[in-house]
């Protein structure tokens, strides 16, 4: 459950990202129609608080507010260092995450 | 009017920020391993068998070891095998102070395990700075101070606060990347800077603001701590000598009360005194907050008095404040996250040290003001890669000291983590930040990388996940040098005039 946390966490981070004009260019490889742009920001903002619903499943309310803030913080740094380096992989790896961490979510598992 | 205000705003946070930031970068990195002081603690006392036998067994065991060594003190204290999987006695002495000792829980006998501060050593370090207490933690609480206000200042001064929000280059400039660098870690982590820094300044208020607490209670410290710390005032010894109840019926009481999770502490005032009595304390580490649930018992009879848990929602407030700081909570996931935002706080103060050189490097122009960069340039080099050499080498002089030896704690401190320290500051002070900075890149690997392994000669493969844990920071040293020798190797090929590569 808490990896389905850090896979939401990490999948929203990564749409309030590719919704900003700046990194589109650099994730996309195209400029997105402003309304697009707000669909995938909306999105993003979504998977965060379900990330947030995750976490606190997963801990209980005390617990689980303060890790998610904290996996606010690892995802958005797991974004930039990727944003920097790799950029082309970010969108593969959102979907990457969300599959993984479905897959965690309905097993189970962690 | 707005822009006056936003450059002094960035005017306070430089300044505020380079005059304690080599404090700071020592409290957040010191402060930053202790959240993992027991593991340090255990790693640095490989002689202690694991725990075998039931808390109640070892209980009995840790009372008939303290009633041969003092049976007339005024004070025991029993901590039971919890994270730190270690049964440990203290207890009061005539004169004052308190002694201790590690006993083996399945035969109550004392354990000659290596005498060392272990990860308490980092842990007071980080609010106390090896000072004396009271000194050590107003320095500490000024720095906190002052860093709270360095961020809200660096808040206000950053521009583009939201654009900005992902954005890092680190093929451009030297000031521009690294300024990327420093509002990244910064900003991202934002949410858990704040917190750690107020609950820290919190942790510690009755220091800092004490006339509260003395129109309430005057110099009654005992009716205080009983009523925010749920701490139980104790009667003192009546002088006339009882024998102390069994711990076995106390202990099964306990546990009938909390069956989720045992007691980790014991403590028994006036012990074998007909005023004695016993409380069984736990720290809760499901909740955020640090509750601290503790039963009394009447020491001569076993009977159960009272619980003394503090529920009062200012007590709660603080308990939630406290425990926010201390990070005990959860799980290792959790503690991993928190671990990593730790790091991004003391490579935020790291960078924005380096920041104020780069900046500065190319524009001093008077003799005061180059002096300025070079001292603080060597200042750097010598806190942000000298500090971390000193840990590695505290955690190393635990390997290599004799492990019987008199003041042997005391000597892993001033050998192995300030004398490590002292030499490699005085090197870069001396030497040239070019140099400096490479050479001590080298010696940070090795000497983190060398740790485990002397560990591994010496005493075997104590606690595999430490030592791995080490190796890892080694590498990550290893992979900086590499990224700083190459950049250097490449800023050099272009600087040298003619050659066409």
């Amino acid at each position: 459950m808490m990896l389905l946390a850090a896979a939401l966490t990490f999948a929203g981070m990564l749409g309030l990202c590719a919704a900003m004009e700046r990194h589109q260019g650099q994730i996309l490889m195209a400029q997105l129609a402003p309304s697009r742009a707000r669909l995938l920001r909306l999105t993003g903002w979504l998977l965060l608080v379900a990330g947030f619903a995750a976490a606190v499943t997963a801990r209980g309310w005390a617990i689980g507010s303060v890790t998610w803030v904290s996996l606010c913080g690892a995802a958005a740094v797991c974004v930039v260092l990727l944003l920097t380096f790799y950029p082309r992989l970010l969108p593969r790896l959102g979907l990457l995450a969300l599959v993984l961490g479905a897959a965690a979510g309905l097993t189970g598992l962690f | 009017m707005k822009e006056g205000f936003r450059q002094s705003m960035a005017w306070l946070h430089t300044w505020a920020g380079l005059i304690l930031g080599w404090i700071l970068f020592a409290m957040f990195l010191t402060g930053t391993a202790s959240y993992f002081k027991p593991e340090i603690s255990h790693w640095m006392q490989p002689e202690l068998p694991v725990p075998t036998v039931s808390h109640a067994v070892a209980a009995e065991n840790a009372a008939k070891y303290l009633q041969t060594v003092a049976p007339d003190s005024a004070r025991w204290f029993i901590q039971l095998p919890g994270r730190e999987d270690v049964l440990r006695v203290s207890w009061a002495k005539p004169a004052g102070g308190f002694e201790t000792r590690n006993l083996d829980p399945a035969t109550g006998e004392a354990v000659m395990a290596r005498e060392t501060r272990g990860g308490n050593f980092f842990y007071r370090f980080h609010f106390e700075l090896n000072m004396p207490p009271r000194t050590g933690r107003w320095v500490a609480g000024i720095a906190a101070m002052v860093m709270f206000v360095t961020i809200i200042s660096g808040i206000i001064t950053h521009r583009r606060f939201f654009k900005d929000f992902f954005t890092f280059r680190p093929r451009k400039a030297a000031q521009r990347s690294w300024l990327d660098g420093h509002n990244v870690l910064a900003v991202l982590a934002l949410p858990y800077h704040l917190i750690i820094t107020y609950t820290g300044i919190i942790t510690l208020m009755f220091l800092y603001l004490p006339w509260g607490a003395e129109v309430v209670y005057g110099n009654n410290r005992q009716a205080l701590s009983a009523e925010v710390f749920s701490i139980a005032p104790t009667p003192p010894p009546a002088r006339q000598p009882v024998q102390l109840t069994a711990l076995g019926p106390v202990i099964a009481e306990t546990n009938a009360r909390w069956p989720d999770k045992p007691a980790g502490l014991i403590t028994i005032s006036a012990p074998n005194d007909a005023n004695a009595m016993i409380q069984m304390t736990r720290f809760s580490d499901e909740a955020v907050a640090h509750d601290r649930n503790t039963l009394l018992f009447n020491g001569v009879t076993g009977a159960f008095l009272s619980d003394i848990s503090n529920d009062k929602p200012v007590a709660q407030v603080r308990e939630v404040l406290y425990g926010l700081h201390l990070g005990r909570f959860g799980g290792y996931d959790v503690r991993g996250l928190l671990f990593f935002c730790g790091l991004m706080g003391t490579a935020m103060v790291g960078t924005g040290l380096v920041l104020w050189t780069i900046k500065r490097r190319e524009r001093a122009e008077t003799k005061s003001a180059r002096f300025g960069v070079a001292l603080v340039e060597r200042l750097n080099v010598a806190t942000i890669l000298g500090l971390p050499i000193a840990m590695a080498g505290f955690l190393l002089s635990n390997r290599l000291l004799p492990p019987v030896m008199d003041n042997r704690a005391d000597l892993e401190v001033w050998i192995g983590f300030f004398g490590t320290w002292i030499i490699a500051a005085l090197y870069a002070l001396w030497r040239k930040p070019e140099e400096t900075w490479r050479v001590l890149l080298i010696v940070a690997p090795v000497i983190w990388a060398a740790t485990p392994l002397v560990g591994w000669l010496t005493t075997g493969l104590y606690a595999p996940g430490f030592d791995a844990a080490l190796l890892v920071v080694a590498v990550a040293f290893l992979l900086i040098w590499r990224k700083v020798s190459s950049r250097r190797s490449a800023q050099a090929a272009a600087l040298r005039p003619g050659v066409a590569e």
